[in-house]
């Protein structure tokens, strides 16, 4: 796992306080949602406000926009690089 | 005695008074004299630190066995004569359980208390007889036992006895010399040793608090001979209804009407209640002819994320899985309102280890249940914690969720330093336990607090090794506001820490990992 992505994995335990899951339990590759590491849509609402206050990411309105940055911790993690380097998704 | 107390119930200005005696010969004086001074008396159900804090706005005066309370004495003896007790007087208070809330003080009047006697009477008394002891297994401090345990033998003339029987191996020798009557709870009866039948001189054995399961009536008809009479009711209604066998439907106690309401739920009409008002109760129920059948309560759906989900449901299909004995669901407050699981494991749940049981569990619960509604967080126990009505109350199973350490603010965080900020609430569940008198966060958990963050902000992947020069200076203590420093040395694979706050240093060290 690259040095981003187990922030990203340690930051979804921390900010849904999951329970029983460690950073080296997340395959960075596997869906975050429903199959996976089991989230639900009420995880996906506290996990864009918190990537507002960590990472000071706005994600777009566009659904599927959103929807393609929560599939993974790689996606997340890509996100994340790409908004550092200053690149507007 | 109980003139004597009458004589200090006279003088006192107090009219509120809170009784608890473990004694049920000095609980039964007291009552009686308060009654007859046109006091009122509150029941607490136990006198635990925070009982006594909801009760302090209900009474103005302590009566029994309060601890660290300045109580009431008995005085001179009295030669006042003994009216019939005023019918009318708002004479008791008692608090519902709470198996899904908080307690909620119920007044009662005295008729209420002496016409559901009058009905027990009617109903069992001729197979009592005369002559019966009243045994107990339950306190008298809740509406049951001091219906059954203090009321009725008292107002029927017949034999009560000073103390509960704690233990099922004490029963057998009080049951056998006289002809009895145990008033009983499902805790004690399912409880009851695997023994030959005892010969006793047992007349019943009653049976309320909750829903008796087989195991309990198998248990009394194997060891006490008797099929218990369950008697349904609650601390708002009093006794509603009655059955000899589980198979059997609720008959209705003598006086009582009831009918079904547009959401399934029963209603009753009641000599028990405090006026004529039709009662509706969270138990839904299925009519059979003028008998009723219980479904569930209808109050133990929650409402998560806006979905509707039943705790019962939950429970049921966590319990079909075969990996439990008995489950308990409950509703946990936070960020996000989420289920909190309680398990007791059979003896194929022990034979998994934690991961694979709670995945087991998520996998039968998805079936029935929405994703969002799935219990968040499991906690597995050889016993379901109980309180003294032997009900799961949140109160017993709340702490069990509480929080292992404080919510931190991280104000500095780098690839090898971090400082965070922490304040330090009574809620903590470290805090219990080490020193009874003065709750303070052991070493240990500062220890495991350190070792936890400095995973989280340097990442450390390596196995633990040792502590070093570990110091501890100063007790940290609930209400304080704490300053945690991080620093790792990914070369060495060391992390120091240091607590401090404006007080000084809690305590400092050095973790070693493998690298």
């Amino acid at each position: 796992m690259q040095p981003l992505e187990q922030e990203i994995a340690q930051f979804i335990i921390e900010t849904l306080s999951l329970e029983d899951v460690k950073v080296s339990d997340i395959d960075p590759a596997a869906p975050l949602f429903v199959k996976g590491l089991g989230l639900d849509s009420i995880d996906a609402l506290e996990l864009g406000v918190g990537l507002q206050k960590k990472y000071g990411i706005k994600l777009s309105a566009d659904a599927a926009e959103t929807r393609k940055h929560f599939a993974s911790v790689q996606a997340l993690a890509a996100l994340v690089t790409n908004h550092r380097a200053g690149v507007v998704s | 005695m109980k003139s004597r107390w009458r004589s200090t119930f006279a003088r006192a200005p107090a009219r509120r008074l809170a009784l608890f005696c473990d004694d049920r010969f000095t609980f039964t004086a007291a009552l009686f004299a308060a009654w007859a001074e046109g006091k009122q008396v509150v029941l607490p159900g136990d006198v635990l630190p925070a009982t006594l804090a909801a009760l302090a706005p209900h009474v103005d005066a302590y009566v029994g066995d309060f601890p660290h309370t300045p109580t009431l004495q008995p005085g001179a003896p009295s030669d006042a004569p003994w009216p019939e007790p005023d019918r009318e007087l708002d004479g008791l208070v008692v608090f519902t359980s709470g198996s899904t809330g908080a307690p909620t003080a119920i007044p009662k009047k005295l008729r209420q208390l002496f016409d559901e006697v009058s009905t027990l009477e009617a109903t069992f008394g001729e197979r009592l007889g005369a002559n019966a002891t009243f045994f107990s297994t339950v306190s008298h401090q809740h509406i049951y036992g001091l219906l059954c345990t203090v009321l009725w033998p008292t107002l029927t003339h017949r034999t009560l006895t000073a103390h509960r029987l704690e233990y099922p191996e004490q029963l057998e020798q009080v049951l056998a010399p006289v002809p009895c009557v145990l008033i009983s709870s499902p805790a004690h009866l399912k409880r009851l040793p695997d023994v030959p039948t005892w010969k006793t001189q047992l007349r019943a054995v009653f049976s309320s608090g909750g829903p008796l399961p087989p195991e309990g009536a198998a248990m009394s008809r194997a060891v006490l001979g008797h099929q218990p009479i369950e008697i349904f009711g609650s601390s708002e209604t009093g006794g509603i209804a009655w059955r000899e066998g589980l198979e059997h439907p609720w008959r209705p106690m003598r006086g009582v009407q009831v009918r079904q309401s547009a959401q399934q739920t029963l209603e009753l009409h009641s000599p028990h209640l405090p006026d004529a008002e039709w009662f509706t109760t969270a138990d839904r129920i299925e009519l059979v002819a003028d008998t009723f059948r219980l479904l569930g309560r209808a109050d133990r759906i929650a409402k998560i994320e806006e979905k509707r989900v039943s705790l019962e449901l939950i429970e049921r299909t966590a319990v079909a899985t075969g990996l439990l004995t008995e489950a308990r669901v409950l509703v946990l407050q936070g960020a996000r309102v989420t289920l909190g699981f309680v398990g007791v494991l059979s003896a194929e749940g022990k034979a998994l280890t934690r991961k694979p049981l709670v995945d087991r569990l998520k996998a039968a619960l998805t079936a029935t249940i929405e994703l969002v509604a799935l219990p968040r967080r499991y906690r597995f126990l050889d016993t379901m914690p109980l309180n003294e009505q032997g009900k799961p109350t949140e109160a017993r199973l709340s702490p069990l969720f509480a929080a292992d350490r404080p919510e931190p603010t991280w104000s500095e965080r780098t690839q090898t330093h971090a400082t965070l900020a922490m304040h330090i609430t009574p809620a903590l569940r470290v805090l219990d336990g080490h020193f009874p008198q003065t709750p303070v966060v052991p070493g240990v958990a500062q220890v495991d607090w350190a070792i936890g963050w400095g995973r989280e902000a340097f990442g450390i992947q390596g196995a633990f090794l040792r502590l070093d020069v570990l110091k501890f200076q100063r007790l940290m203590l609930p209400g304080h506001d704490v300053r945690l420093d991080l620093d790792w040395n990914a070369e060495k694979s060391t992390l120091t820490f240091k607590f401090t706050s404006p007080r000084g240093s809690y305590s400092s060290g050095r973790v070693v990992w493998s690298s």
